[in-house]
C-alpha cells in the first residue's frame, strides 16, 4: 500500500492520483478538475487534446492561491495575509485540502518532532521511511531542559545546612513582597531577581572562583547574573552596557570575593547587572527582553505541547500556545508601537534576539535547481576518430552513432534532491509553527495574556499557505519523473521556481513574525 | 562679528570641556539670532554642531531627520549629506540594521562625488559595516587632524578600541583607550576622563591585572562623585569595593562602601545598598567585631524589608547563614540575638 496517500489523507494534504492505472484507461480533461494533479504519462496523452499552453493554464489557475506568497516582501506578506484573515477568510474552503503540519508522517506521533511529515512526494512502491527512535536515556533524558532543578548539581558540596537558614527566617519572619509603588528608579530592572527568591541558593559554604565560570543554570544566584551579561555583551546597544555585561559574564575572579561570601557575591553581581540595564536604557522594555531572553522552558514547553497536538494531526501556533497552557490576546491597539523613537526601535531589536535566544538555529533548506544530464557527444568531424569513437562504442555498450539519439529524460535521480529539499522545507515551516509558539509562550511567561493572537493566525495562515505551495509544486516534479523532456517542457524549472519563492516568503515571514512578537512585548 | 563669523568660529570649538560649553552658549546665542528662513545655511550649520555636542537626548536623532528632509527642501545638498551621514553614524552605531543601506550609499556616493566629508562618510560607513570598521575608522583619523576635531578624534579612539578588542587585539584596544584618555585629559573633559578611565580599569580587570585597574577606577570615582554621577558611582565602586578587600585596603573599602549605600540607595539599585552592607560587614569581621558584622545585617533587613525587592533581602539573610556556618551556631546565635534586642524598635 502506498504510505503517502494514507499520509497525505491524515494529513490533509493534496492528495494524488487515485492510481496510475486509472488514469491510464480513461485520460480525459473533463475529468481534471481545479487543484486535480496530472500525472506525465496522463498530461503526455492529454497534450494533443489542450497542449501545454492548457496544461500550464490549469496549473496557473491551482497556483493562483498561493500568489500571497510570490512576489512580494517581507512585511507586505503579513500584511496580505493579515487582509485576507481581516476577511474571515476560511482556510478549509479553498480548492486544496488544508494542509496541516505534523503527525509524524503516518498519522503516528513521531517522538523528537513533531511537526515532521515525514514522507511527501511519492513512496508507492518505496519502503515506508525509518521513523526517529526516541531516544533512551540511562538517567532519565526525558527531563527537559528547563526541570534543572532535578538535575545533580555539581556545586551540592558547596550548599549550607538547611538548619542554617531556617534559623534566619524562623526569627526574622518571611520576607514580604515589595509593593508595586515603590518600583521606581532602578528597580523598576528586576530580571535578575528571579533567580535570587531562595535564601537558601544565596548563602553556601564557600565561594569559589570557578563559580561564574560553571554556573549556567539561568535560576542560579550567580548564573543568573552571568546568563544575563552573556546576552547583554552582545545584544546590548550601547558600548558601556556591552563592556560591563562582557566582564560579569566571565570568569572575573575579583567579583567572587570570597572575604564576602557567596551571598556577597550575588549583591555584586546582582547590582551590575542592574547597572547593565541601567546603561542600556529602555526601562521595563529592556528589562522584558531580558527576562525574554532567559525564558529557556519557552522551546522545550512548546515542544511537549506541539507532541500533544500532533497526535490530532495539527501542530499549528495557535493550538500549541493553547495547549501549553498559556493565554495570548488580541492586539486591541491600532497605532503603532514605533512612532520614530529610536529607543523603541533599540527594545524591539533586543527582543528579537531574545527570542533569538531562546530558539533553535534555524536552517532554511535550499531548494536546488533541477540538473537535467548533458546531451550525447555529437560524433568527431574527423572520420577517422569518429570510426575510433564508434568502434569503442560498440565494445564498450556506448550508443553506437548509428543509433537515433537517445530521448532526455527527466530522471528521477534529477528531481529527488529537489523533492527531498521540498519536504525539508515543509518540515521547517512545520516547525517553524512551535518556534512562534514558544515565542507567544515566551512572552506569556514575561507579561500575562501578551497581544500575540493576531500574529499567530496570521503566521498560521500564511504558513500554511506557502506549505501548500510547496506540496502542489512538488507533486507536479515527482510526476514529472521519467517524462521526456521535450514533453514537459518548463514545467519542472516553474515547479522549481514556486518551491524557492515560497522559500524566500517563509524566511521573510519569519523575520515578520519574530519583530512582531518583540514589537508585542512593548504593547 | 556678523553671524557667519560666528557660526565659523562654533565650527572651530573642539566640543570638550570647557571649550564644550563655550561652545553650547555661543550656540544658544546664535539660536537667538539666525533667521531661519533668510539663512537656513546657518541654522543648519547651528543644528549640526549641537547635535555632535549632545548626540545623546531622546530627540536628538528624530531632530536630525527633520533637519536631513529641511535641508534637502532648501537645496542645501552638503548640508543634507552631512546630516544623513551623521543619522547613519549614530543610529548605525547602536542598531545598524536599522539603516537603510540605500539610504547610506546615497549619502556616501554624494559625499566622494563633491570630495567633501571624508571622514564621515567612512565613519558611518564603519558604524554600519563592522567587518570594514577598523580600516575606514583608521582611515577616517587621518582626516580628523583639526582642533575642532578632537571630539570625534576621541569617539573614533573608543570605537577602534572595541574593534581591535573583537579581533583579540587586546595590546591594541588598550593603546586605543590611552589615545582617547590622553585627549579627553588634554581637554580636560570630565566625562570623557571618566568614560576612558572606566574601560580601562574594565580592560585591566578582564586580564586579570586588578592592581593596574585600581589607579584608573579610582580616577573614574572621584571625577563621577564630582559629577553627582550616581550610576557610574555604583559601577565603579562595586568594583573598587571588592578590589580594595582584596588588597586588604580597610579603609578604602568602608569608604567606598558608603558611596554604594548613598549612591545605590539615590538610584534605587537596592543590590548595591545591600553589597554596601555586606562589604561593611565583611570590614567589621575582619576587624574581629562579630557583633557589629551581624548587627550591621539584621539593622538592614529589619530597616529594608517591605521597601526594597524580597531578592535583596533574602540576600543579606543568605549572608547571616553564611556566617552563622562560619562562626559555629553557638557563637553567632549569641551576637544574633544581642543584634535582634539592639533593633526591636526599628
Amino acid at each position: 500500500m502506498a504510505i503517502s496517500q494514507e499520509q497525505r489523507k491524515k494529513l490533509g494534504l493534496p492528495q494524488q492520483e487515485a492510481t496510475e492505472s486509472q488514469y491510464e484507461k480513461t485520460p480525459s480533461l473533463e475529468r481534471i478538475e481545479e487543484g486535480q494533479e496530472i500525472v506525465p504519462e496522463a498530461a503526455e496523452r492529454l497534450q494533443p487534446q489542450m497542449g501545454n499552453q492548457a496544461v500550464q493554464a490549469l496549473l496557473s489557475r491551482t497556483a493562483s492561491t498561493t500568489q500571497t506568497a510570490t512576489g512580494t516582501a517581507d512585511l507586505e506578506l503579513a500584511e496580505e495575509v493579515g487582509e485576507a484573515q481581516d476577511e474571515e477568510k476560511d482556510v478549509s474552503s479553498l480548492d486544496m485540502p488544508d494542509v496541516s503540519f505534523g503527525g509524524g508522517g503516518d498519522g503516528t506521533p513521531v517522538e523528537e518532532s513533531p511537526w515532521d511529515v515525514g514522507r511527501l512526494f511519492g513512496g508507492d512502491d518505496d519502503p515506508p521511511p525509518k521513523k526517529p527512535q526516541p531516544k533512551r536515556s540511562r538517567s532519565g533524558r526525558a527531563r527537559g531542559p528547563g526541570n534543572t532543578s532535578d538535575l545533580e548539581d555539581p556545586f551540592d558540596d558547596e550548599e549550607l545546612d538547611a538548619g542554617h537558614i531556617e534559623h534566619i527566617e524562623n526569627t526574622l519572619g518571611e520576607t514580604p513582597k515589595m509593593k508595586e509603588e515603590y518600583r521606581s528608579g532602578d528597580a523598576r530592572y528586576r530580571a535578575i531577581e528571579v533567580g535570587l527568591q531562595i535564601p537558601h541558593a544565596i548563602g553556601r559554604r564557600q565561594l569559589i572562583p570557578e563559580s561564574m565560570v560553571d554556573r549556567t543554570d539561568h535560576l542560579d544566584p550567580l548564573g543568573r547574573a552571568t546568563s544575563i551579561g552573556r546576552f547583554m555583551a552582545t545584544a546590548a546597544t550601547q558600548e558601556d552596557a556591552r563592556l560591563l555585561a562582557q566582564t560579569t559574564s566571565g570568569p572575573a575572579s575579583i567579583l567572587v570575593n570570597p572575604q564576602t561570601g557567596h551571598a556577597g557575591a550575588s549583591a555584586r553581581l546582582a547590582s551590575l547587572t542592574v547597572c547593565i540595564e541601567a546603561l542600556e536604557g529602555g526601562s521595563t522594555g529592556t528589562d522584558d527582553a531580558i527576562r525574554l531572553a532567559l525564558c529557556r522552558d519557552a522551546w522545550p514547553s512548546a515542544l511537549a505541547a506541539a507532541k500533544q497536538t500532533a497526535k490530532t494531526g495539527r501542530v499549528v501556533a495557535p493550538s500549541i500556545v493553547e495547549a501549553a497552557g498559556e493565554l495570548s490576546e488580541d492586539n486591541k491597539i491600532h497605532q503603532p508601537i514605533l512612532r520614530g523613537s529610536h529607543t523603541d526601535l533599540a527594545k524591539i531589536r533586543l527582543g528579537q534576539l531574545a527570542l533569538v535566544e531562546i530558539l533553535p538555529t534555524t536552517h532554511l533548506p535550499h531548494i536546488p535547481s533541477i540538473q537535467f544530464s548533458s546531451a550525447p557527444a555529437p560524433p568527431s568531424d574527423d572520420p577517422i576518430l569518429a570510426a575510433v569513437d564508434a568502434t569503442l562504442a560498440k565494445f564498450t555498450g556506448g550508443i553506437n552513432p548509428a543509433d537515433l539519439p537517445q530521448q532526455k529524460i527527466l530522471s528521477e535521480q534529477a528531481i529527488q534532491p529537489v523533492l527531498n529539499a521540498a519536504t525539508e522545507l515543509v518540515n521547517a515551516m512545520g516547525k517553524a509553527q512551535v518556534e512562534m509558539a514558544a515565542a507567544a509562550i515566551a512572552l506569556a511567561r514575561v507579561r500575562p495574556a501578551p497581544p500575540t493572537r493576531s500574529t499567530l493566525k496570521h503566521a498560521d495562515t500564511a504558513l500554511r499557505d506557502l506549505a501548500r505551495t510547496v506540496v502542489k509544486a512538488g507533486d507536479r516534479l515527482h510526476k514529472f519523473r521519467g517524462a521526456p523532456s521535450a514533453a514537459v517542457g518548463d514545467l519542472p524549472i516553474q515547479a522549481v521556481e514556486e518551491m524557492q519563492v515560497a522559500a524566500t516568503a517563509f524566511a521573510a515571514l519569519r523575520v515578520w513574525a519574530m519583530h512582531a512578537f518583540a514589537e508585542a512585548m512593548l504593547r | 562679528m556678523n553671524l557667519e563669523h560666528q557660526v565659523d568660529q562654533l565650527e572651530e570649538l573642539s566640543l570638550l570641556g570647557a571649550e564644550k560649553l563655550q561652545a553650547l552658549e555661543l550656540a544658544d546665542q546664535i539660536a537667538m539670532q539666525v533667521d531661519a528662513n533668510q539663512r537656513p545655511d546657518l541654522a543648519l550649520r547651528l543644528l549640526i554642531r549641537r547635535f555632535l555636542a549632545a548626540p545623546h537626548t531622546p530627540d536628538a536623532l528624530a531632530q536630525l531627520a527633520t533637519a536631513e528632509a529641511w535641508a534637502s527642501a532648501e537645496g542645501e545638498t552638503d548640508l543634507a549629506t552631512h546630516i544623513q551621514l551623521l543619522w547613519c553614524r549614530h543610529v548605525g552605531l547602536t542598531d545598524r540594521d536599522a539603516v537603510p543601506m540605500s539610504v547610506l550609499n546615497e549619502a556616501v556616493e554624494a559625499a566622494q562625488e563633491l570630495s567633501i566629508l571624508d571622514a564621515e562618510w567612512r565613519l558611518a560607513r564603519a558604524a554600519v559595516q563592522p567587518n570594514e570598521g577598523l580600516r575606514l575608522r583608521e582611515e577616517a583619523l587621518l582626516h580628523l587632524t583639526s582642533h575642532a576635531s578632537a571630539h570625534d578624534r576621541l569617539l573614533v579612539h573608543l570605537e577602534l578600541a572595541g574593534d581591535r578588542l573583537r579581533g583579540a587585539d587586546i595590546a591594541g584596544s588598550l593603546r586605543h583607550l590611552d589615545m582617547a584618555h590622553q585627549i579627553a585629559d588634554e581637554h580636560q573633559d570630565p566625562d570623557f576622563i571618566c568614560i576612558c578611565s572606566s574601560r580601562i580599569g574594565l580592560h585591566y580587570i578582564e586580564r586579570g591585572l586588578s592592581v593596574q585597574a585600581i589607579p584608573y577606577l579610582e580616577r573614574a570615582l572621584a571625577l563621577a562623585t564630582s559629577e553627582d554621577d550616581d550610576l557610574r558611582i555604583v559601577i565603579v565602586a562595586t568594583l573598587l569595593s571588592t578590589l580594595y578587600l582584596q588588597q586588604d585596603n580597610q579603609t578604602a573599602a568602608a569608604h567606598v562602601a558608603d558611596l554604594l549605600l548613598v549612591s545605590g540607595a539615590r538610584r534605587a539599585n537596592w543590590f548595591a545598598v545591600v553589597d554596601g552592607h555586606i562589604t561593611r560587614s565583611s570590614l567589621s569581621l575582619m576587624e574581629g567585631d562579630i557583633t557589629a558584622a551581624i548587627n550591621r545585617l539584621v539593622r538592614a533587613i529589619l530597616r529594608l524589608r517591605e521597601l526594597v525587592p524580597g531578592a535583596a533581602i533574602n540576600i543579606l539573610k543568605g549572608r547571616l547563614a553564611e556566617l552563622r556556618h562560619e562562626l559555629g551556631s553557638a557563637v553567632f546565635d549569641g551576637h544574633y540575638q544581642e543584634a535582634m534586642k539592639a533593633n526591636k524598635d526599628v
